[in-house]
């Protein structure tokens, strides 16, 4: 089996399959290109991925390894028959992966799937955070967030009222 | 991970999760702080912040009624609307302080199609003054009652000192008893006009902070007289004086005069130019007509950065370092005419940004020289437009670029029937010439084209490769062959595909064009084919029916091949004709 060594920012080294790596769109574009430049057709690539730090890396990583039979999901695939991608690719198996994490890991992981262009994970964690702010008061986002109103004066009262035509409607 | 990540999250993960909520959620998450506020905001597509203006029609006295009773799922936040009035009955509508309390707060752009300056007002003004955040007002036509009003009766709202953008219409007389419109000059009395002239510059007047005033052109019209040079240079010494401590020595403008078509009587306008120049006044579409009337130093020296831009297809002889704008027109007007001489058009506006060229009735440079009929089935009266060809060669040279030019819009105007553009030529013969001295071309508009060419299409779409936004308004013969059609190009691909890069497709006008059914299945396949995602957020309850956009988030993978063959489903009956076809027919595209 074809194996890839996939290195994290602080240096934790992730030995997997070909197959497996090729279903990130960044990896796959890695792999081809370094086989393309290398003259040993049997030599094993090796990716840096400096943006990524082990932990969650190795998240990715889990996601790939948990969903490497489903089929690969176009990047530009847009929202049909009324269902999103989250809801169409989710399991069971992805909300127990998603549940202990907190925002902070979780907002890692959009990020590195996005780097990584992983699709399927990308959305889902999206869906997460989408679940955060759905039905939440804004003190309730605040919290969830870490996020602190730095409205001065009436700026808070004002977006208030730009909001009165939809909430009161 | 810092909660700042939430907010500074890439663009394509801000527009995954914003897809997923909903307005109310969107609008809900803006009260959490400043940042999130700009987030929702800056997502212009998704909440619309940057969309074109609401429009409400005129529905009398229950237009408000309707609207804050509709039941549907907001789909947008309101900045801009657009009333389309033809009486002031609709201000008398009872739930207009309803709509006011509701929507008016977001609300900095409203434009009226009738605007009444005196006689009975008062539920007009009550209205507008209800606005507290209006920056910017324009009015398609002001209207005023003939004499026999008193001044009490005429108000400017008072939140109209804080507008930043005034654009004023051509103004009308009518008997306020019996709606009766003046429509003949010669019903106008003295004492009418002098009523216009009191009136429209009270209202001028009133708006002590404008950074931008429009007025129209000037025409033969005695009425239009009361937009006279002398009052415009009056407002410009007087909003001088009064800004002059905070911008003396200072090299900001104060304000932008819009002298648009400003050529009917020049005798003031270069003292206007200079004197305004020197008060820190900008201002566009300034008629170039005026460097021929004895005043050449005009653009001369140090200080010519006050003319923004210009309009119609003069040449003048210096360099004109600071203008970015230039309409080049070819017209029937008498005001207007083309002057050619052999200068190096590109090196006289070097920092050129905007082209717009404006092409009157059509003209045809293979028969030298343009037919236009007046009588849509006669040729009783032939016109000829000479030179139109020529002109645009100079502007649009062989091997010359206008390496900063961004936007180029081509206007096809019959200044007699203006939505009548049945004497547009087949093809432009300049085309190829235009295309090689705009190669960094982003922005593109063409409105009122009638050829039939479809070549002249696929030349423009293989021509402007780094295109970004297209608008195409009211061109009567485009159709979806236009963007699956390719002429014979190396790669052998649809000739659209060559927008890589646009991000934005806008078709206006509907109405005028039969064969763009946006609801048929061939279009369906080019919007899935180029990845064409509908923007529906020109009304509250979807999208205009004169107006469709959509907007592009990723460029097609593999390249649409043409010279193949497509399944059309056509069951609707076309607007206009009343012909019908139903049933499945293969039809070759190419």
């Amino acid at each position: 089996m074809a194996l890839v060594r996939v290195i994290s920012s602080d240096g934790a080294a992730f030995l997997v399959s070909q197959r497996l790596a090729k279903r990130s769109g960044k990896l796959k574009t890695e792999i081809e290109t370094f086989r393309k430049s290398s003259d040993n057709s049997e030599a094993q690539p090796e990716i840096r991925i400096v943006t990524i730090r082990a932990e969650i890396l190795r998240l990715v990583l889990q996601w790939l390894q948990q969903h490497q039979n489903d089929p690969v999901l176009p990047a530009n695939q847009n929202e049909q028959d009324g269902r999103g991608d989250a809801e169409m690719g989710q399991s069971q198996w992805d909300r127990d992966f998603l549940a202990p994490m907190d925002l902070g890991i979780v907002m890692e992981l959009i990020l590195a799937a996005n780097h990584l262009e992983v699709k399927g994970l990308l959305d889902i964690t999206c869906k997460l955070v989408e679940s955060k702010i759905t039905g939440r008061t804004v003190d309730e986002i605040r919290t969830a967030f870490k996020l602190k109103s730095d409205f001065k004066g009436n700026e808070e009262e004002q977006t208030r009222l730009e909001n009165r035509w939809c909430v009161e409607n | 991970m810092s909660e700042q990540n939430l907010l500074n999250l890439p663009r394509v993960v801000q527009d995954n999760i914003l897809s997923k909520l909903s307005i109310k959620e969107q609008l809900n998450f803006r009260l959490v702080c400043k940042g999130a506020k700009s987030w929702i905001d800056g997502n212009g597509h998704r909440l619309a912040k940057n969309i074109p203006a609401t429009i409400m029609n005129d529905l009398k006295n229950v237009t408000f009624t309707k609207f804050v009773q509709q039941k549907e799922q907001p789909i947008h936040l309101m900045t801009k609307i657009y009333l389309e009035n033809e009486t002031s009955d609709l201000f008398e509508d009872n739930l207009k302080t309803k709509f006011l309390q509701l929507h008016s707060n977001p609300i900095t752009t409203l434009r009226l199609k009738r605007y009444f300056l005196n006689g009975r007002n008062e539920s007009q003004q009550i209205f507008l003054e209800g606005f507290s955040n209006l920056r910017h007002f324009e009015v398609e036509e002001i209207l005023i009652a003939s004499s026999g009003n008193t001044d009490e009766r005429t108000k400017v709202p008072r939140n109209f000192r804080n507008l930043e953008t005034l654009k004023l219409g051509r103004v009308i007389i009518y008997q306020e008893t019996t709606g009766h419109i003046f429509t003949e000059d010669i019903d106008i009395s003295p004492d009418d006009h002098d009523i216009c002239l009191k009136y429209v510059w009270n209202l001028i007047d009133s708006c002590v902070q404008l950074m931008y005033l429009c007025v129209p052109g000037v025409t033969r019209r005695p009425i239009d007289s009361c937009y006279e040079e002398t009052r415009i240079l009056s407002y410009i010494n007087v909003r001088a004086e009064a800004e002059a401590p905070l911008s003396f020595n200072s090299n900001t403008f104060i304000m932008t005069v819009d002298l648009h078509r400003f050529s009917g009587c020049i005798r003031h306008l270069p003292h206007i130019l200079l004197c305004g120049g020197m008060l820190m006044i900008k201002f566009l579409n300034v008629n170039s007509i005026v460097f021929n009337s004895g005043f050449p130093n005009i653009m001369e020296g140090p200080r010519n950065d006050y003319i923004h831009s210009l309009v119609s297809t003069l040449i003048v002889d210096p360099p004109i370092y600071f203008v970015q704008k230039i309409t080049i027109t070819a017209s029937l007007m008498p005001l207007e005419y083309i002057v050619g001489r052999q200068h190096n058009a590109p090196s006289l506006f070097p920092n050129l940004l905007e082209i717009d060229i404006i092409l009157d009735i059509g003209f045809d440079p293979e028969v030298n020289g343009a037919s236009y009929s007046q009588d849509p089935n006669g040729t009783d009266e032939v016109i000829c437009i000479p030179h139109v060809d020529q002109l645009l060669r100079f502007f649009f040279p062989r091997n010359r670029v206008y390496a900063n030019c961004h936007s180029l819009s081509i206007i096809f105007l019959d200044p007699i029937h203006r939505y009548q553009r049945r004497a547009t030529p087949a093809n432009l013969t300049c085309l190829p010439n235009i295309i090689s001295c705009l190669r960094e071309l982003r922005n593109l508009s063409i409105s009122g084209w009638n050829g039939t060419n479809v070549e002249t299409y696929l030349m423009l779409w293989q021509g402007f490769p780094k295109l970004q936004k297209l608008t195409i308004d009211r061109c009567p013969t485009l159709n979806p062959k236009c963007f699956i059609g390719g002429n014979g190009n190396s790669r052998n691909i649809s000739n659209f595909q060559f927008f890589q890069e646009l991000e934005f497709l806008e078709l206006i006008g509907l109405e005028a064009m039969p064969d763009m059914d946006t609801e048929s299945r061939m279009w369906s396949n080019i919007q899935e084919r180029f990845d064409l995602e509908p923007f529906n957020l020109l009304t509250k309850n979807g999208c205009s029916p004169r107006t469709a956009v959509w907007i592009r988030r990723h460029v097609p993978d593999e390249p649409i091949v043409v010279k193949e063959f497509t399944r059309v489903t056509r069951s609707a009956v076309r607007a206009g004709t009343g012909n019908a076809t139903t049933g499945n027919k293969r039809v070759k595209l190419n």
